[in-house]
C-alpha cells in the first residue's frame, strides 16, 4: 500500500489521461456515427457501400493492431501524402492523436449501428407530423429526430462507452501516459506489479460505476417524453 | 535471352519491392514462417479461450439463472469485475502480478503460469467466461415457460430437464451471440504479443523490430486478421444455418 | 443535409487540432525510452531522469538549445525518428549495421559490451550449444536479437517491450537468462542485494561488431549532416569541459566513454 501511496499522483494523472482519451474518443465517435448512419440511411449507393465497407473493416481488425498501424504507419503515410500533394509539410501523429483517432474510427462504426437502429425505432408518424407542421429539414432534425434518436440510441451508446473506456488501455502500448502505462511502469520500478495492477482494475471499476450513474440520469432525461405519452 | 527468365523475373520483383514499391512485400513474404506460426498461435489461443471459457461460464450461468443463493451474487461480482476492466490489465495481473509471489512460484500452478502461452490462454478463458455467462443466462431466460413447464409435467428431474430440454434450447438461441463473442475474443487476442507470445500481431512486431520498420509487419498482420475474420464469419454462418434449420420456413 | 456537412467539417478540424504541433525554434526534440535504468528512467513524479537524459541536457546546453523529451516504446523509436516525431534519439542506441541502413549516428558517446545474465548456478555456457532450448529474454528491436540469431540460434528468444520486464521474468524464473548491455546489467545486479546474490553474468563480455557495432551513439535522420556535426562538436565539448566525466563518475564511478 505504501508503494501505491507514493505513486498516487501518477495514478491520478494517468486516470485523467484515460478519461480525456475516452471522452474525446466518445465525442468523435458519436460524430462519425451520426455521419455514418446518415450515409447508410439517406446516402446514395456509393455512400452506403463505403459505410458498409467501413463497418466490415472495423469488425475484421483488432483494435491494437489498427492502433499500431496508424501510430507508426499513419504518420509516414501522412507525411508522404503531404510531400506528394504539397498541401502540408509535416503532421504529427502523436500517441494521443493515434489513440483517439483509432478509438473514434473503431467506435464510430459501432455508433453508426447504434444510430441506425435507433433511427428505425422512431415512429414514422413523427416525421409526417413534423412535415405537416411545415418544419424545415434542419428544424426537424433538431427538434424531432435528434432528441428521439438519442433516447433510442442511449442504451447502446452506453454499452459502447463501457467498451471504449476499456479500449483506452491499449494506448499504453504506444507509450501514452494513461492509467495503465503509469500503473505498469510504477509496478516495474517498485517490483510490486500486483498491487498496481489491482489498483488499476479498481479504478476502472469506479469509472464504470460512475458512467452507469450518468447514463441512467441521461436515459431518464431523453426518454421522458416517451414515458409521459404511454 | 537469359538462360533462366523466371529467376530474372524474381530478381526484378525483389528489386522493385525493395526500392520502388511502397511496402517491401517480398520481405514480408520471405518471412511467411513467423506469420504462419503467429496465425496458429492466435487460432489456438482463441479456440482454447472460447472453449475453456464456455466450460467455466455454463455452470455459472445456470447458477445465476436459478438464482442459487451465494453462488449467484458471486457470479454477478465475477462478471462485473471481468467485464468492467480491460483484458490487457487482467492478462498483466496473471502474467506479471502473480509471478511476484514466492508461494505462486513454488506451487503446482507455476507449471502453467511459467509459460506465457498458458497465461494468455487463462486470461482469454476467464475474460471470455465473464461475457459468456451473460450470453448463456440470456439464452436460458429466453427459453419459453411452456417448455420448462412441460418438463415438469413429464416428471423430469431438474438436471435431466436442463440437460435434455432447457440447455439445448437455450444454447441454440445463444449461437449468434457466441459467434460475436468469438470475433471479440479474436480482437482481444492481439494483446498476446504483450506477453512475449508470437501471435499474428507478435509476428508483425517481430518483423518490424528485426528490420527497424515502421508498419510493414502491422500491415501484414492486418491482412491476416481480415482473412481470419472472413473465415470465421463463413463458418459461423454455416453452423447457424444447420442448427437453426428447424426454425426456417419450409420452402 | 446541412448538418452532415458541418459535422464532417468540425470532425476534421478537431483531428487537425489534435495532431498539429508547432515546432519551436531553439528546441531539440529528443527521444528516450524509459524502463532502462540507470539510463532512461521515469521518476515517481512523472519527470525523466537517468544518464541519457542528463547527457542529452548537456548536449542541448552546448548547442544553445533546450531538450524536449519524448518517451517512446523502444520498438517504435526508429520509426518515430524517420517519421519526424523528434530530431534525435539519445537512448543508449548501439551503432550497428542494420540500423545504419535506416538512420545516421553521431560518434559514440559511450561504449559497453553485452553480457548474458543468469542464475549463478545456471550451469550453461553462453554459446550456441550451451543455450540450446534455454529461454533468453531480450528487449525487442535491440542488437541483442541480432546476437542471439547469430550466436545462440537454438535458444528460445523471448522479446520484451523493456528490459525491466525481462528482469521481472528472470527473477520469476520464467526465463533462464537475459541478454543485456553490461553496464545497465551490472547496475541492475547492484540495485538489490537479492539480485547480486542470485544472479551474475555467466559469460565474459560479449562483443560482435556486426550486431553491437562500435558503441552507443545519438541517432538522427540521414542527410542531416549539419545537425550531425553540431552533435559531434557538442559531445567533444562535454569531454573537454569535464561535464561528461562528472556525470559518468556520478552514475558509474568511472568513465564509460571508452572501454
Amino acid at each position: 500500500m505504501a508503494d501505491l501511496w507514493e505513486y498516487r499522483w501518477l495514478l491520478l494523472q494517468g486516470t485523467g489521461m484515460t478519461l480525456l482519451l475516452g471522452i474525446t474518443g466518445l465525442v468523435l465517435s458519436l460524430l462519425i456515427g451520426l455521419a455514418g448512419s446518415a450515409a447508410r440511411i439517406g446516402g446514395g449507393p456509393i455512400a452506403r457501400r463505403i459505410a458498409g465497407g467501413y463497418t466490415t473493416f472495423v469488425r475484421s481488425v483488432p483494435d491494437l493492431c489498427m492502433m499500431l498501424l496508424l501510430f507508426f504507419g499513419g504518420q509516414t503515410l501522412m507525411n508522404k501524402l503531404g510531400a506528394w500533394t504539397g498541401w502540408w509539410e509535416y503532421v504529427e501523429v502523436n500517441a494521443f492523436a493515434a489513440g483517439v483517432i483509432t478509438i473514434a474510427f473503431i467506435f464510430g462504426a459501432y455508433m453508426t449501428e447504434s444510430f441506425r437502429g435507433a433511427y428505425t425505432s422512431i415512429p414514422k408518424g413523427q416525421f409526417e407530423a413534423a412535415q405537416s407542421l411545415g418544419l424545415t429539414r434542419s428544424q426537424m432534425f433538431r427538434h424531432v429526430t435528434f432528441p428521439q434518436l438519442m433516447g433510442y440510441a442511449l442504451p447502446s451508446i452506453g454499452v459502447n462507452w463501457m467498451v471504449l473506456l476499456k479500449t483506452t488501455a491499449l494506448v499504453s502500448v504506444l507509450g501514452l501516459h494513461d492509467l495503465v502505462f503509469f500503473g505498469v511502469s510504477a509496478g516495474r520500478s517498485t517490483r510490486n506489479p500486483f498491487a498496481f495492477l489491482i489498483a488499476i482494475m479498481v479504478i476502472y471499476l469506479i469509472l464504470t460505476a460512475l458512467s452507469d450513474l450518468v447514463l441512467r440520469a441521461l436515459e431518464r432525461r431523453y426518454t421522458k417524453g416517451r414515458m409521459l405519452r404511454t | 535471352m537469359s538462360p533462366d527468365p523466371i529467376a530474372d523475373l524474381l530478381a526484378a520483383i525483389t528489386v522493385f519491392s525493395e526500392t520502388s514499391a511502397p511496402i517491401d512485400f517480398v520481405l514480408i513474404l520471405s518471412h511467411w514462417d513467423i506469420f504462419l506460426r503467429g496465425m496458429l498461435n492466435t487460432v489456438a489461443l482463441v479456440l482454447i479461450g472460447l472453449s475453456f471459457g464456455a466450460l467455466i461460464a455454463l455452470p455459472m450461468a445456470i447458477a445465476r439463472w436459478q438464482r442459487t443463493p451465494v453462488a449467484a451474487p458471486l457470479v454477478g461480482a465475477f462478471v462485473y469485475v471481468f467485464r468492467g476492466t480491460p483484458m490487457l490489465v487482467q492478462a498483466y495481473v496473471i502474467y506479471y502480478g502473480l509471478a511476484q509471489f514466492d508461494w505462486v512460484r513454488d506451487s503446482v500452478l507455476w507449471v502453467v503460469l511459467k509459460e506465457p502461452w498458458w497465461c494468455c490462454a487463462i486470461a482469454f478463458a476467464i475474460n471470455s467466461a465473464a461475457y459468456q455467462v451473460e450470453i448463456y443466462r440470456g439464452g436460458l431466460d429466453a427459453v419459453p415457460r411452456g417448455e420448462i413447464e412441460a418438463t415438469i409435467a413429464m416428471g423430469m428431474t431438474r438436471t435431466l430437464a436442463l440437460r435434455r430440454i432447457i440447455l439445448p434450447s437455450a444454447l441454440r438461441r445463444c449461437l449468434p451471440m457466441i459467434g460475436n463473442e468469438s470475433l471479440f475474443l479474436l480482437h482481444g487476442s492481439a494483446i498476446a504479443s504483450m506477453l512475449t507470445v508470437i501471435d499474428v500481431l507478435g509476428a508483425g512486431r517481430k518483423l518490424n523490430a528485426q528490420y527497424y520498420l515502421a508498419y510493414e509487419g502491422f500491415l501484414a498482420a492486418t491482412v491476416i486478421y481480415m482473412l481470419l475474420v472472413w473465415v470465421i464469419t463463413r463458418i459461423l454462418a454455416r453452423v447457424e444455418r444447420i442448427t437453426m434449420r428447424h426454425l426456417q420456413p419450409i420452402a | 443535409m446541412l448538418n452532415r456537412r458541418s459535422l464532417f467539417a468540425s470532425a476534421a478540424a478537431l483531428m487537425v487540432a489534435l495532431g498539429a504541433q508547432a515546432q519551436a525554434e531553439g528546441v531539440l526534440r529528443v527521444a528516450i525510452s524509459t524502463g532502462y535504468p540507470p539510463f532512461d528512467v521515469l521518476n515517481a513524479d512523472g519527470s525523466y531522469g537517468g544518464f541519457d537524459v542528463e547527457f542529452a541536457n548537456l548536449i542541448c546546453e552546448r548547442m544553445n538549445k533546450t531538450c524536449e523529451f519524448t518517451d517512446i516504446e523502444w520498438d517504435g523509436i526508429i520509426p518515430g525518428l524517420l517519421a519526424n516525431k523528434y530530431d534525435v534519439i539519445i537512448a543508449s542506441m548501439g551503432i550497428n549495421e542494420e540500423r545504419m541502413k535506416q538512420v545516421d549516428f553521431s560518434e559514440p558517446y559511450y561504449k559497453g559490451p553485452s553480457a548474458l545474465i543468469a542464475k549463478k548456478d545456471a550451469g550453461f555456457t553462453a554459446d550456441e550449444a550451451g543455450t540450446e532450448g534455454k529461454a533468453i529474454g531480450v528487449q525487442r528491436a535491440t542488437a541483442h536479437e541480432c546476437y542471439i540469431g547469430k550466436h545462440m540460434a537454438k535458444a528460445d528468444m523471448r522479446q520484451y517491450a523493456t528490459s525491466e520486464e525481462a528482469y521481472l521474468d528472470l527473477q520469476a524464473g520464467r526465463i533462464d537468462a537475459v541478454l543485456v548491455d553490461t553496464i545497465p546489467g551490472e547496475e541492475w545486479l547492484k540495485s538489490d542485494p537479492a539480485n547480486a546474490e542470485a544472479f551474475a553474468p555467466i559469460s565474459a563480455d560479449l562483443y560482435d561488431m556486426e550486431c553491437f557495432g562500435v558503441g552507443q551513439g545519438i541517432a538522427l535522420r540521414k542527410g542531416e549532416d549539419e545537425l550531425k556535426a553540431e552533435l559531434n562538436a557538442a559531445i567533444l565539448k562535454t569531454r573537454e569541459d569535464g561535464s561528461y566525466l562528472e556525470l559518468s563518475n556520478r552514475y558509474f564511478g568511472r568513465d564509460i566513454y571508452d572501454f
